[in-house]
């Protein structure tokens, strides 16, 4: 391993995530929820009570990683009126926001990067910390642009921030969306419970997607990237599970966080939009991560001049920007790398889209090829294992010695169930409809909720094929 | 009449997402599909008046920790292939080990002793080698186990696969779940049977048991039940730390304790004296079952410290004392870590264990049961040899 390799693998290392936390796939949090749930719907006080659920579910990360949420959610409360009063306060408050998250995120990569060591027993990253980070300075600079009020209770703001159903993976909510929805709680206004039907069918279909294809494609996806593929093919369908399970395991997440709103007459962002089945690379962002990708937009990218200008400055700040998305991701150069190739993916589009538009489907599967070609520098250990990873898809050298079955029919069925997973991405699309929705309205009562329940325990229940926490739980 | 109309709907759907479940399972274990989705663990074990509990006649599924496998035990209830219970002319020889002799972790014919009667068969037509292996078992477990099941397959020779550290372990006295060696009123130490007393042993053994049982191997929803059970309800709840997987075995472990002189102690001093009874229990019984029947009954002898450069002169004398000691009861002996190390060309034995990402720990793969299953074969032809000498 050369020092590089053996630099981005130290900073892995010294870099870790918390794993402590109530995760939505298990079975205490069906009993939590059920807990909060039922006092919510039984007690006055609404907003109280997921306030204090909310607390609750963040207090299991323990006390640093609650104070410091604490401590960062209080002094944006504090400095709301006087950001809307002067805009300069804003800048000291993005300067204290973002500095907490380059301190406890970044701070590894960035010395290790200068070349020196000083964090020989490693860093756990604060649950959640990028997320809720970047929510209150959308709201921030919200109120600094005259787009967004300051709260006055800091219950409300602190639910704003702290609701337990988007606390550590999102999606980054705007005041605009949010808050109103806050206030009504607080108010005492009717919790809308004809939602919660879809709530429960967005936690089912979420727990699909995380327990039964995420957490099952993952031993897999861990044998190619540990071990390195074998031939080009199997590189190809290491890289493919990986697209699919990271896909699964966010968009699951974000599924069970919409569904968990609804229960509650919530209704939070919608996150993913079946991203691979879209035909341009800025159309998949605009499909993977909404939340982030809109925020990008909204507080970097249009800032900084993007979309105005010559053709070079265009470049250059989209660079600049997806660079910085994907090292939002980790602490990591695989990470700034994965971002700025999708930049240079848009910027190929930008340049020859027209053209790429008459392939039609081949266009789609071009986009599609480089999101999984991509995500090998998002699953890589680091830029030299991504490096010859890539190389291996090309046909160069084996990376390691992972491989498809040895047998034909055997190998065959692994493409065939690598087919299925995009056949089940195109069958999910189909079923967020607006048709669909009406339907599902439509027959909801006690036997629809019922079945849905009872698949939720179900899934729940299942033996977890190894203990896998949600991936965008680490960011 | 509403709210009642309403529960009833809502235990309607309770039980459609049950019957869902249960399908969408069954679909999971018939297809390819079982080697990827979730599955509950098969649930093959039941109560066994002989050796507290062992694998139940004909039941099969699939096996998924560590690795996942088809298991099916035999009709003999034996984690083995399907074979005559009579004998024939051939050469018969049965293996009792513990987890790793069990195998479950890969195909049956992938298993040490299918290796084993494979390699053996090639010599003498016909040979069987037939796989006794139960998951943590004791010495005084395979002393019943031998004693029951055992002698009823009359074997020509008898494989005991021992881990030197049971006769230190205080779970060769507990007989609550498993025999167990207890003293009886004369001071001396017999095998003792008190788990079937025990309320769970009687319900397994009951009407109610047998209906669990039923539900066990019919239904893959209430395994999930029962591996929920098995697990914790709770066992997901965030712990402190995760400490990674101690190994299951390898001599090369053997150099981070003391152990060497506390085995020396008990094979060569008598020390403790309670261990030292149990083991001269062992032996006693052991020997008595060999003389009767006239079966040569071999102790195959892991874990004895082997690479531990600084416990060379310590692990001669112990080897000698279990050698002198087992002779003298008439038993054979193998140390088997001498014999891994001749065949393996190394102390280091971790790519015989674990699978993917645990590879070095945990039970043996493929490769391991490849080694263990040759190693074997060779114990078993050595002992026939001698016996045709």
């Amino acid at each position: 391993m050369d020092r590089r390799a053996a630099s981005a693998l130290a900073c892995r290392r010294k870099t870790r995530r918390k794993d402590r936390h109530l995760s939505y796939d298990t079975l205490y949090f069906v009993f939590f929820l059920a807990l909060v749930w039922g006092a919510f719907f039984a007690l006055p006080g609404k907003g109280w009570i997921l306030l204090a659920a909310s607390i609750v579910f963040y207090s299991v990360a323990g006390l640093r990683d609650s104070l410091l949420a604490a401590v960062i959610i209080l002094v944006n409360y504090g400095f709301q009126f006087p950001v809307k009063r002067d805009r300069r306060w804003l800048w000291l408050l993005l300067a204290l926001n973002f500095g907490c998250l380059i301190y406890f995120k970044y701070r590894v990569f960035l010395a290790t990067a200068a070349g020196v060591d000083f964090y020989e027993r490693g860093v756990v990253i604060p649950l959640g910390i990028s997320f809720y980070v970047f929510q209150l300075s959308a709201f921030l600079i919200d109120i600094g642009r005259g787009k967004a009020e300051p709260f006055t209770s800091l219950a409300r703001f602190s639910l704003f921030k702290l609701f337990f159903g988007q606390l550590i993976a999102g999606p980054i909510m705007r005041w605009r969306a949010f808050a109103p929805q806050i206030n009504r709680l607080f108010d005492g206004k009717l919790a809308r419970p004809r939602y919660i039907g879809i709530g429960l069918a967005l936690c089912v279909l979420g727990l699909v997607k995380k327990v039964m294809l995420a957490d099952s494609l993952a031993p897999f996806v861990d044998d190619f990237f540990r071990d390195g593929p074998a031939s080009a093919l199997s590189a190809w369908v290491g890289a493919w599970l990986f697209g699919f399970q990271i896909y699964f395991d966010f968009s699951g997440y974000s599924d069970m966080a919409l569904g968990i709103a609804f229960l509650f007459g919530l209704r939070l962002t919608t996150n993913f939009r079946q991203p691979y089945l879209t035909h341009t690379p800025q159309a998949f962002w605009q499909h993977w991560h909404i939340t982030l990708s809109t925020w990008i937009r909204d507080y970097l990218y249009i800032p900084l001049g993007g979309g105005k200008g010559s053709f070079a400055r265009q470049a250059c700040v989209l660079i600049v920007v997806m660079g910085l998305a994907g090292l939002w991701h980790g602490a990591n150069w695989t990470f700034l790398i994965w971002g700025i190739a999708w930049a240079l993916a848009i910027l190929l589009w930008r340049l020859a889209g027209r053209h790429l538009a008459q392939l039609r489907a081949g266009e789609w599967a071009l986009t599609l090829i480089i999101a999984m070609l991509l995500w090998v520098f998002f699953r890589a250990p680091d830029l030299n294992a991504a490096l010859a990873y890539i190389g291996t898809m090309f046909g160069a050298r084996a990376a390691g010695t992972s491989g498809l079955p040895v047998a034909a029919a055997m190998s065959s069925l692994v493409i065939a169930g690598c087919i299925a997973l995009l056949a089940l991405h195109w069958l999910e699309a189909q079923l967020f409809t607006r048709r669909a929705t009406h339907v599902l309205l439509r027959i909801d009562g006690p036997l629809l909720r019922g079945l849905l329940i009872g698949l939720a325990f179900w899934m729940v229940m299942l033996p977890k094929a190894q203990n896998a926490p949600f991936i965008y739980f680490r960011f | 009449m509403t709210v009642l109309r309403s529960i009833f709907r809502f235990l309607l759907g309770l039980v459609a997402a049950t019957i869902v479940a249960e399908l969408v399972l069954q679909i999971n274990a018939a297809t390819p599909l079982w080697q990827v989705l979730p599955v509950p663990t098969v649930m093959f074990y039941g109560p066994d008046p002989d050796s507290g509990f062992s694998h139940r006649p004909n039941v099969s599924g699939i096996w998924t920790a560590e690795n996942r496998t088809h298991v099916r035990i035999s009709s003999l209830g034996l984690r083995d292939r399907e074979r005559a219970f009579k004998r024939s002319e051939a050469v018969r020889a049965i293996v009792i080990g513990d987890s790793i002799i069990e195998a479950v972790q890969v195909e049956q014919p992938d298993t040490a002793t299918a290796v084993a009667e494979r390699i053996l068969s090639a010599k003498r037509p016909g040979a069987e080698v037939i796989n006794l292996g139960l998951q943590g078992v004791t010495p005084a477990v395979q002393v019943a186990r031998l004693q029951s099941i055992g002698l009823a397959l009359q074997p020509d020779v008898a494989v005991l696969l021992v881990t030197l550290d049971w006769f230190l372990s205080d779970t060769i006295k507990d007989d609550s779940l498993t025999p167990g060696y207890k003293r009886n009123a004369d001071g001396r130490y017999e095998l003792s049977y008190a788990f079937r007393n025990g309320r769970g042993y009687k319900f397994r053994t009951s009407q109610g048991g047998a209906f669990v049982y039923w539900l066990l191997d019919h239904s893959l929803v209430a395994r999930v039940i029962n591996a929920r059970r098995n697990a914790g309800w709770f066992a997901e709840w965030p712990k402190p730390a995760e400490h990674p997987p101690e190994l299951t075995s390898g001599p090369q472990d053997e150099c981070q304790s003391a152990r060497m002189a506390r085995q020396r102690a008990l094979w060569v001093d008598g020390q403790p004296a309670e261990a030292a009874g149990i083991l001269d229990a062992v032996i006693r019984d052991l020997s008595k079952i060999s003389r009767d029947n006239k079966l040569p009954v071999v102790l195959v002898m892991r874990n004895i410290g082997l690479g531990c450069e600084q416990f060379t002169e310590l692990r001669k004398a112990l080897t000698d004392a279990i050698e002198k000691r087992l002779a003298a009861a008439g038993l054979g002996f193998i140390d088997f870590d001498g014999l891994l190390l001749e065949k393996n060309g190394s102390p280091v034995v971790d790519r015989l264990h674990g699978f993917g990402k645990n590879l070095g720990s945990g039970h043996l793969n493929i490769g391991g049961n490849q080694l263990y299953g040759e190693i074997i074969a060779a114990i078993i032809d050595e002992e026939l040899r001698k016996r045709e000498r």
